[in-house]
């Protein structure tokens, strides 16, 4: 059985750290589409369907949480799994995210790159929704 | 009508006069119709009006709006049950300037009789102390924010290096150089998380997320993830049971309370001292201890060592860059849970601490 390689799409303004996003995860054998800012991105998914979308909050002309909750108006994009990746902690903004669904939520500055790639794998495999958000992952560096 | 009232008001000044007068605190008298009676020198200052202009007039007359206010309620509340009542009350002038004053509304034969205390100033102060404070908020937030993005950029770029070491084949010099860059960058960033933690304590803002949690399992993992792998050997788990125990709690905050006593322990004790974790049970409560046999904790430092930012005298000789914080986010996240997180110490000797939290 031949695995049809899958797709994600990630929304990030930082230009460093969506390069470095994008070789890691196609390092990784996905697909990988980019967007740097909301309103690309949510033109972006709505047009091509990705499997699974990385999404940042603090975006030029389209904020993360009007990019999730128009994705969740939609009838596809009601479904598709978001990680938000931000490196904000602004709980309202969280709460906004827990409602309209998201897979997972991720302060970047506290996650290692191939956590998230793990994780992002383990989505696409067995897709899980509304987790609750976690607040950031115990690191060890030797 | 007016003639009917007016002997009243000027009974009552001459009556209330010889005591109010010289008063340091304002003091007027309310009639049943709202008409003022009496008003001492003071009183009248504080509402820009002389004495005579007010005497005899209404409330209404005078401050046209006044019925409106939450005072007003309060004064035609004391007016027919008789029942005192106090407030700080903000009142605009007919000039549309406005002040602060404290008011005791007091029941009277004739009326009602408000003292009220100008705190225009203290009100002032307090106001341009909560500004300073939410914009010392807004400003550790937004630099927190700041840092982080570029700190996200050195953590993943030098986790790349680090993750390509099989082909890089850096000399182990650079590698360790690498290794311990990457490490203090990301104890900035854990600086960063506790110090956005600590603000939103203060500003109320964190929540729990209870889910039921296997407490073995959790200490376990908790034990077994000491972030130091040198130092990870040192701890030993004394609950060898398998029975799971079962506690709605949020799992990521006991587990970060555990973590960072058991970080602490490790600290504030020698690289060859043990540290032993133990799990107690009560009809009643879970007990976790953490217990060291390190630098022990002076007492004079006992009733601070849950204070923010507050470190003993004697742990900078341990550990000479820490927060402060690492107490004062555990316990409150103990709290959270109806829990208490307490200790004993003995300095020279080791420290105990312990996780209590309720088994319902």
């Amino acid at each position: 059985m031949t695995n049809i390689r899958k797709t994600i799409l990630l929304v990030e303004d930082d230009q460093s750290l969506l390069e470095m996003l994008r070789l890691k995860f196609e390092k990784a054998d996905l697909n990988v589409l980019t967007a740097s800012d909301g309103q690309a991105g949510l033109r972006l998914a709505l047009a091509k369907r990705p499997d699974l979308i990385i999404l940042d909050l603090l975006l030029p002309e389209v904020d993360g949480v009007t990019v999730l909750k128009k994705l969740r108006a939609d009838a596809w994009g009601k479904t598709v799994p978001v990680i938000v990746a931000t490196n904000v902690e602004h709980i309202p903004a969280l709460n906004q995210c827990l409602e309209a669904g998201v897979a997972d939520y991720y302060v970047k500055a506290d996650v290692e790159l191939k956590d998230l790639v793990a994780n992002v794998k383990n989505h696409l495999e067995t897709p899980t929704k509304n987790l609750p958000p976690r607040q950031s992952t115990t690191r060890t560096a030797s | 009508m007016i003639k009917n009232k007016a002997p009243t008001a000027q009974a009552s000044s001459r009556i209330y006069g010889k005591v109010f007068d010289y008063m340091l605190e304002g003091c007027q008298l309310i009639g049943r119709d709202f008409r003022y009676l009496y008003l001492n020198d003071i009183a009248a200052k504080q509402g820009k009006q002389s004495p005579q202009d007010l005497i005899g007039r209404t409330m209404m007359e005078c401050y046209p709006g006044i019925d409106r206010t939450p005072m007003f309620t309060l004064l035609s509340d004391c007016l027919r049950t008789k029942v005192a009542h106090s407030m700080e009350n903000q009142f605009t002038f007919p000039d549309g300037s406005s002040g602060w004053f404290e008011l005791r509304i007091e029941p009277i034969p004739e009326g009602a009789m408000i003292l009220s205390l100008d705190i225009t100033e203290r009100k002032l102060a307090e106001e341009r102390m909560q500004q300073l404070d939410e914009l010392k908020s807004t400003f550790i937030k937004i630099a927190s924010h700041q840092l982080r993005t570029p700190l996200t950029t050195i953590s993943w770029n030098l986790e790349q290096v680090l993750d390509a070491q099989g082909e890089l084949k850096l000399p182990a010099k650079y590698h360790t150089a690498i290794s311990l860059a990457y490490r203090f960058n990301n104890v900035v960033s854990s600086r960063l998380r506790d110090l956005l933690r600590a603000l939103d304590i203060e500003e109320q803002n964190i929540s729990l997320q209870k889910t039921p949690t296997d407490i073995r399992q959790l200490l376990n993992a908790v034990v077994h993830n000491v972030p130091d792998k040198l130092a990870r050997h040192r701890v030993h788990l004394a609950d060898a049971k398998k029975t799971p125990l079962v506690l709605n709690i949020d799992p990521e905050k006991i587990a970060d309370a555990l973590m960072r006593l058991i970080d602490n322990a490790l600290v504030y004790s020698a690289a060859d001292k043990p540290v032993e974790v133990r799990l107690k049970l009560t009809p009643r409560l879970v007990k976790i201890e953490v217990e060291d046999q390190g630098i022990g904790i002076p007492a004079q430092a006992f009733s601070h060592i849950f204070s923010r930012f507050y470190r003993a005298s004697n742990a900078p000789t341990q550990e000479p860059n820490a927060s402060g914080l690492g107490l004062y986010l555990a316990k409150h996240s103990v709290e959270l849970h109806g829990g208490t997180l307490g200790f004993w110490s003995h300095q020279g000797k080791g420290s105990l601490f312990w996780i209590s939290l309720p088994r319902k």
